[in-house]
């Protein structure tokens, strides 16, 4: 195909108009968004830890860190002493993960370690797009401090764990870390004696397959359009916020 | 003499309490800490998709490839593919060239994909390619296939901005009365684009679609 040098200088034009609008749309783009999703079938693990699992500050250095699995990322999160530590656990590294002041290293370093702590509860473990992912609920127990309760969103890349905040789950990590294990186990399994449970796991199952979606809908029930402190009281564990 | 033997017990207890603590650590086997197998229907929506259809014949060009571009951006990538065609190309005549039908940004397991739909000028036919971004912000192709991936280029290929925005709106526009028929074919319960499920949509339609495509 031969054209002409009028047309040649038109292209020109629009590469010089490609370029301009190609940086822009590479640095910021003003097209509206559009939300899409996707369903999948999952196979889901849930995991009660023995009561009272601790797990410490004993990591002192980058090099000790494997984060083969879910738990020892939690060791490593609780033990980072410095930005690159932080950054190695969080996916996305750098340009993901959460920046901290010296200050907080400092208090990390000093830190007793017997008496600042995390205490794992339970965990929920199934494939996300192809990726193991996993939420941990834990107690953080620290020093002169009320205890408080958590949910971390980990995600297994490249035979390594890392800690991530996609919003791709919506509220499932509060539901994980609301819940008193019992009954997530009663929802999930179906295995509760406890009849209102029972009632719970039969709304959010399809065809035997927990509907994470109608889950959420079950959980948000319990505080819209009113609060209902009677499932609150009865599902919710006390210790979580 | 009392003083040192004490001294020695306590370092020794230390030690024992210290050694013991050691091998209950060591002790752990995080690969047992599984729980029993139960299924689960998971809905994940996205965190960031952005669909644009390059301009074309319109005030706003930017669609037309003819020369290998030097920035660091996705349509820059995609030139690079094609610097030995673009090469052959002069002042005075244009023999290859690629023009960019449409371009999907999505997030996808932390990492920004740019999914771009072009034309060659010897061909025809319709062509995806994946760009993601990597730490160092360069636009890499990806070659790795997945679910989620082959969806997306599957998508791209079979529809634009354009159709898949007509898919996305809730109101019904008469004009378009081959994508309303099809709308609730396309999305969850919650009224969301399911990307399965448009997937499926755009290839069993494409004979009725394909004038949304000009």
């Amino acid at each position: 195909m031969k054209v002409s040098i009028t047309f040649y200088i038109k292209v020109c034009f629009l590469n010089l108009t490609m370029f301009l609008t190609s940086m822009s749309h590479a640095q910021k783009t003003n097209n509206p968004n559009i939300i899409l999703s996707i369903s999948e079938e999952s196979e889901l693990n849930f995991f009660e830890y023995e009561p009272g699992l601790k797990l410490k500050a004993t990591l002192s250095s980058l090099n000790e860190v494997k984060n083969k699995f879910p738990e020892e990322l939690m060791q490593s999160i609780l033990a980072a002493r410095n930005q690159e530590w932080i950054n190695y656990n969080t996916l996305g590294g750098e340009e993901k993960a959460t920046k901290k002041e010296q200050s907080h290293f400092d208090k990390i370093i000093k830190m007793n370690k017997e008496k600042n702590y995390f205490e794992l509860q339970h965990k929920l473990t199934f494939e996300l797009g192809g990726v193991l992912t996993c939420i941990v609920k834990f107690y953080f127990y620290q020093e002169n401090e009320k205890l408080v309760s958590g949910a971390y969103l980990l995600q297994k890349v490249n035979d390594r764990w890392y800690k991530t905040s996609s919003s791709s789950l919506s509220i499932l990590p509060i539901i994980v870390m609301r819940m008193k294990s019992e009954v997530l186990s009663g929802i999930i399994y179906g295995d509760s004696e406890i009849e209102a449970i029972k009632e719970i796991r039969e709304r959010t199952t399809t065809n035997g397959s927990l509907d994470l979606k109608k889950l959420e809908d079950e959980f948000a029930s319990w505080y819209s359009p009113e609060k209902d402190e009677a499932k609150i009281g009865a599902y919710k564990d006390p210790k979580s916020w | 003499m009392e003083g040192l033997k004490f001294s020695i017990s306590r370092i020794l207890i230390f030690f024992f309490f210290g050694i013991i603590n050691f091998s209950l650590n060591a002790q752990i086997d995080y690969s047992k800490f599984n729980g029993a197998k139960a299924k689960a229907n998971i809905v994940k929506e996205f965190p960031f998709a952005n669909v644009y259809d390059y301009n074309f014949n319109s005030p706003d060009k930017d669609s037309l490839l003819v020369r290998q571009l030097k920035t660091n951006t996705a349509e820059s990538a995609l030139s690079t593919k094609f610097a030995n065609e673009f090469s052959l190309n002069t002042k005075d005549s244009i023999s290859f060239s690629v023009k960019l039908v449409s371009r999907m940004i999505v997030d996808l397991n932390n990492k920004k994909h740019y999914f771009i739909s072009y034309k060659k000028s010897n061909s025809t036919s319709k062509e995806v390619i994946d760009f993601y971004v990597d730490e160092n912000s360069k636009f890499i192709t990806n070659v790795i296939a997945s679910k989620e991936v082959d969806l997306f280029k599957s998508i791209l290929k079979n529809s634009n901005a354009f159709m898949l925005f007509k898919f996305y709106s809730n109101s019904n526009n008469k004009k378009y009365s081959e994508i309303n028929a099809l709308k609730s074919q396309v999305k969850n319960e919650q009224d969301v684009l399911d990307i399965k499920k448009l997937d499926k949509v755009l290839k069993e339609n494409k004979a009725s679609l394909s004038k949304y495509l000009e």
